[in-house]
């Protein structure tokens, strides 16, 4: 789930869900899609795809729009964020809350870890 | 005298005695019907028609007890009122929830064509399709996932619906007269409303587009 407002440093830091991930690289790659496509393209159920989708509109991930589509109105799913606008985001939402919190020890190791290069 | 000789010596000497009859025979007229129509349709009607006069009833049984023995007319009064303002203000309190979960529109186009005052469009892909006392929801993936037809069996199913909470919520008027509430026959009658308008067919199809959705 897309969390904002916490992050868990657990072993693996993630953004997304996995199926939300597999989502997001879905339509990042088609640039657009409908339900169903994305449904079949990511091998979930059209329901769980359905609610995903919802959740990632919601948090601004994806912007849908209403087309005519073979002479029926269907939703067409759009990324609202590029990939790497996203990942900028969370490292830096993460970095100005250690920041923050912890301001002089982060940026004493930031120099260090530069110099040590 | 015991309590139930001295509940009928009460209404007999009471003002309300005759309507007191009336009221029961209607119950038990609109009982019978119930039992014994095979139209479901005309089935949930005489159910409503049963509740309505024991609703009427009550009261004046109220009123035409005159002794203390009939000391738990006072407490149902007193649990009805509690119930009665729960279930008018239950309606405005989901709204309220369903506003700030998904968040709705009002279609103006579908209220029109369906003969209904307002439809509701809930702003989520998951197909939903539920009424609110006199209320239709219905969900943006609904729109998207059924054709027209389909989508006004479903709409007119719903519709149904709000029509038997004209008065009251079907499934609150439980709370007040203790009545079993025959729900299989209130979702059969709804499918034959919306069957007739539309076709069987649509229903069908509509159904198993849902079922697919959800498996």
């Amino acid at each position: 789930m897309v969390k904002r407002e916490r992050i868990e440093l657990g072993e693996e830091i993630r953004i997304f869900s996995p199926l939300e991930e597999k989502i997001m690289e879905f339509l990042w790659e088609k640039k657009e899609a409908t339900l169903s496509e994305i449904a079949k393209g990511v091998n979930a159920s059209m329901s769980s795809v359905a609610a995903t989708l919802d959740r990632l509109e919601k948090n601004g991930f994806v912007r849908k729009e209403k087309k005519s589509v073979d002479g029926r109105r269907k939703f067409v799913f759009y990324p609202a964020v590029s990939k790497k606008d996203v990942e900028v985001n969370f490292v830096q939402s993460i970095l100005d809350r250690l920041i923050d919190k912890f301001g002089d020890v982060v940026v004493d190791y930031f120099y260090k870890r530069v110099e040590r290069k | 005298m015991n309590s139930i000789a001295c509940a009928f010596y009460c209404l007999a000497n009471s003002n309300f005695g005759k309507a007191f009859f009336v009221f029961s025979v209607g119950v038990a007229v609109a009982t019978l019907g119930y039992l014994l129509s095979r139209d479901s349709i005309l089935k949930v009607r005489f159910y409503i028609f049963a509740n309505a006069f024991v609703a009427v009833n009550l009261p004046v049984i109220y009123f035409s007890m005159s002794c203390d023995m009939f000391w738990f007319m006072k407490y149902y009064a007193l649990y009805a009122l509690t119930f009665g303002i729960l279930l008018l203000s239950f309606p405005k309190a989901y709204k309220l929830y369903l506003r700030k979960r998904y968040g709705f529109r009002i279609d103006d186009e579908l209220a029109k064509k369906h003969g209904l005052k307002r439809v509701y469009v809930l702003n989520t892909l998951l197909p939903k399709a539920f009424t609110i006392g006199r209320d239709v929801f219905v969900s943006e993936g609904l729109l998207e996932l059924l054709e027209e037809d389909e989508l006004s069996a479903v709409i007119y199913h719903e519709k149904f619906h709000a029509m038997q909470n004209k008065l009251f919520s079907l499934k609150a008027v439980k709370f007040l007269t203790f009545l079993h509430i025959p729900e299989n026959e209130i979702e059969k009658a709804a499918d034959e409303y919306a069957e007739r308008l539309v076709g069987k067919d649509a229903l069908r199809r509509a159904r198993r587009k849902l079922e697919n959705f959800y498996s």
